[in-house]
């Protein structure tokens, strides 16, 4: 009863939260998972379009189609996100961001590139993510000084790709 | 703070008269780069409180560091459980 008027007024009235800070301190960070998001972005994409042409009558299995793949672009593309933000925010800290301070930068620049693939259907917006997010991952496995290489990944949208290099 | 404080639990804090905090009680307080965190006193000093969490995965009280007093926004006087925790 009480639980349930604090829950509408905090409705109304944001209460302020206090974090308990619980995070398993796991230290697993991986720009792959982020990656991965970027390239199903491209994917997504090229499937709309593919859809979007190949379909002269728009039916009940386009329509179908067409939102699966609109929803699941816009699911990576909040991955792809929050992957990155756990990354900057939870693994990079001052001796990182003095090695390589434009990492702020390039954050933001994934956060506003990631939100343009989420409002349009825009192949080179999608091609200029997966460079930043692959940018991201270079940095990051650098602060790891774990070499890194380039190649295209074995499956669609099979486009270049960093990988580490181990 | 699991096993004490859950997700979306409430608690009502209030500032107090100093000299009334002692070790155990639970403080909402601002922690320089955590922001705004929930834990209990574990150490008091002369103007500087320890604290830390309930549970093995809480994030060390060494890297919490001593907190000054001013930090502590209140201490928690109630506490509402989630309805989910309930249903658990």
């Amino acid at each position: 009863m009480l639980y349930k008027l604090l829950t509408k007024l905090d409705s109304y009235q944001s209460i302020q939260t206090a974090q308990a800070h619980c995070d398993i301190p796991c230290k697993i960070y991986d720009p792959s998972s982020a990656q991965i998001a970027a390239l199903t972005i491209l994917r997504m994409v090229d499937l709309i379009i593919e859809t979007e042409n190949s379909h002269s009558e728009k039916d009940t299995e386009y329509h179908n189609s067409m939102a699966r793949f609109i929803a699941t672009k816009e699911e990576h593309g909040i991955k792809c996100k929050e992957e990155i933000r756990i990354i900057w925010g939870d693994y990079f800290k001052a001796p990182q961001f003095e090695k390589f301070p434009e990492i702020h930068d390039l954050t933001h620049s994934i956060m506003m590139s990631a939100s343009k693939c989420k409002q349009t259907v825009d192949r080179e917006k999608a091609l200029e993510l997966i460079e930043q997010v692959n940018h991201f991952a270079e940095i990051f496995w650098a602060t790891k000084d774990v070499s890194v290489k380039r190649a295209t990944c074995p499956y669609p949208p099979s486009v270049e790709v960093v990988y580490p290099d181990i | 703070m699991l096993p004490q404080y859950y997700n979306n639990d409430y608690v009502i804090s209030a500032k107090w008269i100093f000299g009334s905090l002692k070790i155990g009680d639970d403080v909402i307080c601002h922690h320089e780069s955590l922001g705004v965190i929930i834990k209990r006193i574990k150490k008091i000093t002369h103007n500087k409180i320890e604290v830390t969490g309930l549970n093995s995965f809480s994030t060390n009280s060494r890297i919490i560091g001593d907190l000054d007093k001013k930090d502590i926004i209140g201490k928690v006087l109630w506490q509402f459980k989630s309805q989910s925790r309930k249903n658990n």
